[in-house]
C-alpha cells in the first residue's frame, strides 16, 4: 500500500472491510470513486452517512425503519393477529413483494450459529418474546427461517419456547419451484417435498 | 453406462490430455508414476466427486497451477450421450468471496449441489488403497458405504452433508459450555443443546436406516462372493455397528424407528460429550464390521484372506450399483490384476459381465494373461502412458 498516498491507503482499506469485496476489487472501486466529479462522490457519502442516521431499528419488529414504530408495525390494513418471523430485513422485503402475507413480522437479525458464535441471546429473540408476552392479540407465529441447518435449528429452538404458550406456531414449507416439471426437479428438493406432503 | 472421453486440465501430471475410449476393454499401461492411475481417479471423480486416494482438491493440481478440471462424456443407459465436468479453483474470483470452490456441470449447466451430481454416473474402482477398508478403522468402511449409497440415493448424499453440519454446530456448542463451565444441567442450556440434537436425530435416524437397510444387502453379497473365493472355506461375516451396537437385533428399522435410541443415547451421553467438546455417538462413529468366521479381521487375517475380504466388499459394490440403476457401472481396475490370484481373478470377471473396463497395469503383455478369455472375446484398446502422455498403440503381443 506504501505506493498510494494516506487518504487513498485509507479509502482502500475502508472498501476491503465490505462483504464479498477483496483487496482487488477495493482497490478498483477506490480508483473509480477517484474518477468521478466531486459532486458524485458527495452524493454518494452523504446518502451512506444519511442512510446510517436515519434508519433505526423499529421496537416492536426489529425490522429496519426511519420511523418508530415502522410503517408495517403501524398500518391498519394489517393483521396484528399473525407474526411472521423471518432472519433479516431481506426477507421482509421478498415476503412483502408477494403481496398477500397481510400480517406483521418480526426480524431475528440472524440465525443461530454456535460455529460463528452466535446463540439465541445473540439474535432479537428476547424481543420477540417480551412482544408475545405483552401482545396477547397474537394468535399465531410463522416461523419463515431459511431451510437451512442454522434456520432450521433457530425455527425449532422458538417452537419449542413458545409451546407452553399455546400460541399457535407454524413452519413455511419448503418444496418444488412452482410452475416447474416434477421430473425436472433435483432429488433432494423432490424428497423433501415427498417428506412435507399433507392432505388434501 | 460407458465413458466415451476423457479430458483433463492441470490434473496431477496432465497439463491437457484428452483421450477417446472405446467401448469394451480399455489397459492403460506404462512404468509406475507415469499417471496411469490418475487417469481411473479422473474417471471416478466424475461418478461420486471424491478421490478414491485422497480428500483434498488441492493434491490434484498439477504443480504451480491454480486449479484444475476433468470432464468426461459418457453414454447413459439410453445410449445418449452426456457430459459431466468437475473443476476446482483454489483461488476464487473475489465476487465469489475468494475461496477456494469447485463448479460441476452436466451437459453444459453448472449443478448447485455435489449431490446433483450423484447417480449421473456410475463407477466402482478397486485400488491398492482398499486395503484400507479392513487394514484401518472405522472411518474407511463408512466411507466406502456413504460412497456406495450416495450413488444411488443423492438425498442420502445431502442428508450426510446436513448431518456433518449440524455435528459441526453441535460440537461448538459443547466447546462453548465447556469453556463456559457448564455440565448441561441448566434449564436454558438444555434447551439449546435439545436443538442441535434433535437436529441430528431428525437427519441421522434416516442416516441410520439407509445404511442398515444397504449393510444387509452389502452382508449378503460379499458373503456369497467371499465363500466362492475360498471355496467354501471361509465365512466373511459383516456387522452394521450402529450407535455403538449393542441395543440393535437383526431387524431393520425405519428412519422413526431410530429416532428413539439415538435421542436417549445423546441425551445420556451429553455431560461427557461437553467435557470432551465433541459428539460421542451418531452416525459418524458407526462402523460396518468385518470379521471372519466370527473373528475380528484385522488382527487375525493374513493378506490374501484381507484380499479376498476387499474384493468381496467391492464386488457387492458392483452388483448393488447394478441393482439399483439396471445398468453397469464403469469399472475402473487401478493395478489390481497383478495382485490377485487366479481365482480371485475369476470370481471378478464374472461379475464383471459387460461392463466397460478400465485397466492400468505396468506390462500390457501380462495383462493378457491375467484377464483370459474375457480380452479375447471383447474390443480391447491399449494406450501407452508416459510422462504424462497417453497414446494408443497396436495391440501388444
Ligand atoms: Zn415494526
Amino acid at each position: 500500500m506504501a505506493r498510494f498516498t494516506p487518504a487513498i491507503s485509507r479509502l482502500v482499506s475502508e472498501l476491503s472491510r465490505l462483504p464479498g469485496i477483496g483487496g482487488k476489487s477495493a482497490q478498483r472501486l477506490a480508483f473509480h470513486l477517484l474518477s468521478l466529479p466531486q459532486d458524485k462522490v458527495d452524493a454518494l457519502a452523504e446518502a451512506m452517512v444519511e442512510a446510517r442516521r436515519t434508519t433505526i431499528l423499529c421496537s416492536a419488529c426489529c425490522n429496519l425503519t426511519d420511523q418508530d414504530p415502522c410503517e408495517i408495525c403501524t398500518s391498519r390494513s394489517r393483521d396484528r393477529s399473525t407474526v411472521c418471523v423471518v432472519e433479516n430485513p431481506r426477507d421482509v422485503a421478498a415476503m412483502e413483494r408477494m403481496r398477500e402475507y397481510r400480517g406483521l413480522y418480526h426480524v431475528l437479525h440472524g440465525a443461530i450459529s454456535p460455529m460463528q458464535g452466535v446463540g439465541p441471546e445473540q439474535v432479537r429473540l428476547k424481543e420477540l418474546l417480551a412482544r408475545l408476552r405483552e401482545d396477547d392479540g397474537i394468535t399465531e407465529v410463522i416461523l419463515a427461517t431459511n431451510p437451512t441447518v442454522e434456520g432450521e435449528a433457530t425455527a425449532m429452538y422458538i417452537a419449542r419456547l413458545l409451546k407452553p404458550s399455546g400460541i399457535r406456531t407454524t413452519r413455511i414449507a419448503h418444496g418444488l419451484p412452482v410452475g416447474g416439471d416434477l421430473e425436472y426437479a433435483d432429488d433432494v428438493t423432490l424428497s423433501r417435498a415427498m417428506e412435507g406432503r399433507r392432505e388434501i | 453406462m460407458r465413458v466415451t472421453s476423457l479430458e483433463l486440465t492441470d490434473f496431477r501430471n496432465y497439463e491437457n490430455l484428452r483421450v477417446a475410449i472405446e467401448p469394451g476393454i480399455t489397459v492403460f499401461f506404462g512404468d509406475n508414476a507415469e499417471g496411469k492411475t490418475n487417469l481411473l481417479e479422473a474417471v471416478y471423480l466424475c461418478a461420486c466427486a471424491r478421490s478414491h486416494r485422497t480428500s483434498r482438491d488441492s493434491d490434484l493440481i498439477h504443480h504451480d497451477r491454480s486449479g484444475y478440471r476433468v470432464g468426461i462424456c459418457f453414454l447413459n443407459r439410453h445410449g445418449q450421450e452426456e457430459t459431466l465436468a468437475l473443476s476446482y479453483r483454489e483461488q476464487a474470483p473475489e465476487s465469489a468471496g475468494g475461496r477456494a470452490f469447485r463448479t460441476i456441470e452436466h451437459n453444459g449447466a453448472v449443478l448447485q449441489r455435489v449431490a446433483d451430481l450423484m447417480g449421473l454416473f456410475h463407477a466402482v474402482i478397486f485400488a491398492p488403497e482398499d486395503l484400507m477398508l479392513v487394514k484401518e478403522g472405522p472411518s474407511a468402511r463408512r466411507r466406502y458405504m456413504d460412497l456406495l449409497i450416495s450413488q444411488v440415493r443423492p438425498s442420502y448424499f445431502h442428508d450426510l452433508q446436513q448431518y456433518a453440519r449440524q455435528l459441526s454446530q453441535r460440537n461448538a456448542l459443547l466447546k462453548q459450555l465447556r469453556s463456559e463451565g457448564r455440565t448441561g444441567e441448566e434449564a436454558n442450556v438444555r434447551d439449546s443443546l435439545e436443538v442441535w440434537d434433535e437436529a441430528l436425530v431428525h437427519t441421522g435416524s434416516r442416516i441410520l436406516a439407509v445404511r442398515q437397510h444397504f449393510a444387509e444387502r452389502i452382508r449378503e453379497i460379499a458373503a456369497d462372493r467371499h465363500a466362492k473365493l475360498s471355496s467354501g472355506r471361509e465365512r466373511l461375516h459383516l456387522r452394521y455397528r450402529a450407535l455403538g451396537g449393542g441395543r440393535q437385533g437383526q431387524e431393520l428399522l425405519s428412519a422413526t424407528d431410530w429416532q428413539e435410541p439415538f435421542r436417549t443415547r445423546l441425551v445420556h451421553g451429553r455431560k461427557e460429550d461437553i467435557e470432551k467438546g465433541a459428539t460421542g455417538v451418531g452416525p459418524h462413529r458407526d462402523d460396518l464390521e468385518l470379521s471372519l468366521d466370527g473373528e475380528g479381521m484385522k488382527p487375525f487375517s493374513s493378506q490374501g484372506q484381507q484380499r479376498s475380504a476387499v474384493l468381496s466388499l467391492r464386488l457387492a459394490e458392483l452388483v448393488i450399483l447394478h441393482e439399483e440403476t439396471g445398468d453397469m457401472p464403469v469399472l475402473l481396475l487401478d493395478d489390481v490384476m497383478s495382485e490377485l490370484d487366479a481365482g480371485r481373478r475369476a470370481r471378478l470377471l464374472e461379475d464383471m459381465g459387460e461392463a466397460q473396463v478400465l485397466v492400468t497395469c505396468t506390462d500390457a503383455a501380462h495383462i493378457v494373461d491375467q484377464m483370459g478369455r474375457l480380452l479375447k472375446s471383447e474390443g480391447v484398446t491399449y494406450h501407452q502412458v508416459s510422462e504424462g502422455r497417453v497414446d494408443r498403440v497396436d495391440p501388444v503381443g
